[in-house]
């Protein structure tokens, strides 16, 4: 694996002290002293009122910790100014580094100038074994939202629907494709998927044969905008437990500003009655209420309580991706107030959830103690690798938004993979391979974050989205603070 | 509790070892879904490994 970070051999050679206690103690010892660098890339220390904590970024492990460790620990990076810490005294600070020692001696807690472990994957992180399909079973829409990427469907260009033989032969591929690997996802996606629920029904038949004969595992989900979600679509889905992802912005007044159908007409009241009525009949099946937050509703935690008080449980949101100069799209200066939203939503869903009336939201469902693994978190979402996106005339693409970009075309479902050399250029944009993410602490939470939107506004997979990051890191922070909590029973961790 | 082994300071909320799992370089197993704008997407972070 040569384009991973190299391991020293001085680090091997030469076992470093615990080295914290040492550096604590004086704090002014160079000997054994962690760089800034590595303290900030390994270990991050974050707050809210009434609460602190210590996230040991390559263990994965959370620490609540108090002011006199969380002060420490700022000296180490150097975000506490030289003598800010007068008022702790010795015996204080030796404390804290016998504490921090411990951990890391009990593997909770990383020295901070490790180097990231380096995960077996053998030698190359080329082309992977595709085990996931987007099917694009209509480039058409029966609504006309503001900040779809797809081009209000037709990702493009002309508006179509996939064949269903297209979809089965897409199927077909992924069985053949995915080897030994026995789970497999197929996303029916558009555009609106409903427009072709012929098409859907078939594919579905074929895909259960194609499981039941291979003995693999096959997993469906639906995106909708539920505008024609009927009772009997609903029931489709539920009898074939497909899982189903519904696509409303939250209020009234924000949801209609942006999501209108095709002759400019409101859609919330329409989308709301389909979403509550289908959610109702699936007590326990899969689904999330999604929405897409742009500037014009930073308070969008407002959306989301507004969709638990209407009776979902399972909610999504996602910031808008749209060129810089869209009417829609987050710049810097909206940040606090996206923080705030996501400050607030954690709060709110731990009050909710001590009276008993807490639902869950997508992006603060970490699962830090059985989470994926190492060589997982490298490449992220595993587009243009494991995961591709099908065209209604069956062409493969990286994923769904790479979908109508020039040069993505990777090949058919007919004939297969003709362009393996894109999926090689996807497993080389890992999070060790760019230095942005190399220092960043959330590395292996977000995985380099999407590819898609990294080529959109920087031209390149290599280089992520600043402010995606920014807005991730910051989701982060909210899960994390959300996780402790929740395990301490307490109202802050 | 042994007191040298009393933390004071710092108390581990959840304990991890993400280093652990480098070792299979993975089964390959896992989720496959899409961290774009539209569909729901992952933070790597909170899928369940399905081994």
């Amino acid at each position: 694996m040569p384009d991973l970070l190299p391991v020293r051999l001085q680090d091997l050679l030469h076992p470093r002290k615990s080295g914290v206690q040492e550096i604590a103690n004086g704090l002014e010892l160079q000997r054994g002293r962690p760089t800034r660098a590595g303290v900030s890339r390994n270990w991050r220390r974050f707050g809210v009122p009434g609460a602190r904590f210590l996230l040991d970024v390559q263990s994965g492990s959370l620490h609540c910790i108090d002011e006199a460790a969380w002060d420490v620990i700022g000296q180490l990076d150097e975000a506490v100014p030289r003598g800010a810490i007068a008022h702790i005294g010795a015996d204080q600070i030796a404390e804290v580094a016998h504490d921090l020692d411990m951990l890391i001696e009990e593997g909770t807690l990383s020295y901070p100038d490790d180097p990231d472990t380096m995960p077996n994957t053998g030698q190359t992180l080329g082309p992977g074994v595709v085990k996931a399909m987007c099917l694009h079973v209509a480039h058409d829409c029966d609504m006309r939202c503001g900040y779809c990427f797809a081009g209000t469907g037709g990702f493009g260009g002309g508006r179509s629907l996939m064949p269903a033989e297209v979809g089965c032969a897409a199927l077909d591929l992924l069985f053949k494709l995915s080897g030994g690997i026995r789970h497999l996802d197929v996303d029916f996606f558009g555009g609106e998927p409903l427009l072709n629920m012929e098409a859907v029904r078939t594919i579905v038949k074929h895909g259960r044969r194609l499981e039941a004969a291979s003995g693999k595992v096959l997993k469906f989900t639906l995106t909708t905008n539920c505008l024609g979600l009927t009772p009997d679509i609903g029931g489709f889905l539920n009898d074939n437990n497909i899982a189903a992802v519904l696509s409303i912005d939250g209020r009234p007044a924000v949801h209609d500003a942006v999501r209108r159908t095709e002759h400019g007409g409101p859609t919330h009241e329409r989308i709301m009655a389909n979403a509550l009525q289908f959610v109702q009949t699936r007590p326990d099946g899969e689904y999330y209420v999604r929405g897409t937050y742009t500037r014009r509703n930073l308070d969008f935690v407002d959306d989301v309580l507004y969709l638990a008080d209407m009776g979902f449980d399972s909610i999504s949101f996602e910031p808008v991706v749209s060129p810089p100069e869209s009417p829609y799209s987050i710049r810097e200066q909206d940040l606090p107030q996206v923080y705030a939203s996501y400050d607030r939503l954690v709060d709110e869903m731990i009050a909710r959830r001590r009276q008993g009336r807490g639902f869950r939201f997508f992006h603060f469902d970490l699962n830090l103690a059985n989470g994926p693994c190492l060589a997982k978190r490298l490449l992220g979402c595993g587009a243009g690798r494991e995961y591709v996106a099908v065209t209604p005339a069956g062409e493969l693409y990286p994923c769904h938004q790479f979908v109508g970009r020039d040069g993505f075309i990777m090949g058919d479902v007919r004939s297969g993979i003709a362009r393996p050399e894109i999926g090689s250029e996807f497993g080389r944009a890992h999070i060790y391979a760019k230095p942005v993410c190399r220092g960043c602490w959330a590395r292996y939470m977000c995985s380099g974050g999407c590819h898609a939107n990294a080529h959109q506004m920087n031209g390149t997979i290599a280089e992520p989205y600043s402010i995606g990051c920014r807005i991730t890191r910051k989701r982060l922070e909210s899960a994390l603070t959300l996780a402790a909590a929740e395990a301490t029973g307490d109202s802050r961790a | 509790m042994d007191k040298k082994n009393e933390k004071k300071h710092v108390k581990t909320v959840i304990a991890s070892n993400l280093k652990a799992t480098a070792a299979s370089g993975g089964c390959r197993e896992c989720q496959t879904s899409c961290q774009s704008a539209c569909k729901t997407s992952c933070t790597l972070g909170n899928q369940a490994c399905r081994k």
